[in-house]
């Protein structure tokens, strides 16, 4: 395994995004227990502790899951989105203590080794009202695990990002056993309307807005070009893209960037080699075009992110007719070198 | 995002946002039935031939006397700190008789006992430790 990787750097947003976790997590852990300790007094510190980080762990999650679709609907979130990894990984801890304390408490007192206790203290595996829900919890444990673990660019880039875009989706199978955890454990031990209706309207909520986006993201898709000159597409008149941004357009079923910039256009894939974010949606910065995302770089006319960097994507071939540009829908291959438009 | 994994995540969530509203609707369903309030068991008290054994916050326990033998009725008020408490009789020299079931989630649970038997044990089955005793006498 290679060793040559980028990580993103700490800027000073990011470190205030980070001193926000903190304290949000922490006014979080305050407020719980203050209410539980004067609503139920004889509430031990075990239960405390199991709860307080077990109901912190499924709000981080939900906050979690419910950026990405929100970005998609509101640029203006994005720069949330640049920091979804650091607050992955406290959500991950909150998890590992609610977890930890749980084994602790319920299965470390025996005289059998506590995660074989976990498995088999409850054998109704067939039952559903009875179905042994730490079960569920533990295998949510081991993804989020799994996740944080392999959050750093290092792995990133040693998994490659195909590989660990999917490792990182099982965040979604995570998600539901969360809640069938709550739902067949909790639950059904306190019946209470409260947990129905704040997970009941989390998983409604986060639904919605997955299912939202993306029904609208397929719609983008689905858009055709309005016509077409000897295999060449019109995609739009020069004065329509701003200088030094992009505009995105849909050829041959993927996205694409047309740049303006320096009297030039270029275009390129729309997909960053790094963590897939909207090349079309960042700007050209001393010649590169910058993910708006975490900053990884290209070269407009190849495609190239520049020296020692090697991560390079699709390029494509433009023409100017009367100041119409048109596409030549064939990806060209990652980092071909074309040569730009001028005008 | 490429095309595939933008399909990719739009059947995901249509398939979770189905399993997880069934999965949900289920679970509803199936806590503990009948469901007895505070309230409710202070009613099954004034029932002809039913004794009350203990009344607190935790529990409220019964013998109903039957032709044969005698219903224990447990209602649980509020979650036990053991993860799996087992109810077992108890012998007059105060030993681990007959296995009655076990107690875990909030609500009702009944078993019928022999009318000799005086005395239960609830036991944590996990840390195989006595919670505690039971008399079951009520004159």
């Amino acid at each position: 395994m290679g060793v040559n990787y980028q990580p993103v750097l700490w800027s000073k947003h990011k470190k205030t995004y980070d001193k926000w976790i903190v304290i949000g997590m922490f006014l979080y852990l305050i407020s719980f227990i203050g209410i539980t300790l004067i609503t139920n007094s004889e509430t031990s510190a075990e239960t405390l502790i199991i709860r307080a980080f077990g109901t912190l762990a499924i709000v981080l999650l939900h906050i979690i899951l419910s950026i990405g679709p929100l970005a998609r609907l509101n640029p203006r979130l994005l720069p949330i989105l640049y920091n979804r990894r650091h607050l992955g990984v406290s959500m991950f801890i909150a998890a590992l203590i609610h977890g930890g304390f749980s084994l602790f408490q319920f299965h470390t007192l025996g005289n059998v080794n506590p995660i074989y206790a976990l498995f088999t203290s409850n054998m109704e595996y067939t039952s559903f009202t009875n179905f042994p829900f730490q079960v569920l919890g533990f295998f949510a444990l081991v993804i989020f695990f799994l996740m944080a673990a392999t959050s750093h660019d290092f792995w990133l880039k040693n998994l490659s990002p195909k590989t660990w875009k999917r490792l990182h989706m099982l965040v979604y199978i995570a998600y539901i056993l969360v809640v069938l955890h709550v739902f067949l454990g909790a639950f059904q031990q306190q019946p209470s309307i409260t947990v129905i209706a704040f997970l009941g309207l989390g998983f409604l909520t986060i639904t919605a807005l997955h299912i939202t986006t993306a029904f609208k993201e397929s719609k983008v898709d689905k858009t055709k070009a309005t016509h077409q000159e000897e295999g060449w597409e019109y995609v739009c008149d020069i004065d329509e893209i701003p200088e030094d941004r992009a505009k995105i357009f849909i050829v041959g079923n993927e996205r694409i960037a047309v740049f303006k910039y320096d009297n030039k256009l270029s275009a390129i894939a729309n997909v960053c080699k790094h963590q897939g974010g909207p090349l079309g949606e960042g700007k050209v910065v001393d010649g590169c075009i910058t993910c708006p995302w975490h900053g990884y770089q290209y070269l407009p006319h190849n495609g190239q992110s520049p020296p020692p960097f090697t991560e390079k994507v699709a390029t494509y071939r433009l023409k100017n007719s009367n100041n119409s540009i048109y596409v030549l829908p064939e990806a060209l291959a990652e980092g071909t070198e074309v040569e730009p438009v001028t005008f | 995002m490429t095309s595939g994994l933008r399909k990719a995540h739009k059947i995901i969530w249509i398939v979770l946002g189905l399993l997880g509203a069934v999965l949900i609707v289920l679970s509803i369903n199936s806590v503990k039935q009948p469901f007895l309030t505070d309230s409710d068991a202070s009613i099954a008290t004034i029932t002809e031939g039913v004794h009350t054994i203990e009344d607190n916050t935790q529990f409220y326990m019964s013998i109903e006397e039957q032709a044969n033998s005698n219903k224990l009725q447990i209602v649980l008020k509020t979650p036990l700190k053991s993860a799996s408490t087992v109810v077992y009789t108890l012998t007059p020299d105060h030993k681990k008789g007959a296995f009655l079931g076990t107690i875990d989630k909030k609500g009702l649970y009944a078993f019928d006992i022999d009318k000799s038997i005086k005395k239960i044990q609830l036991y944590d089955g996990i840390k195989n430790n006595e919670i505690r005793n039971i008399d079951l006498s009520w004159e």
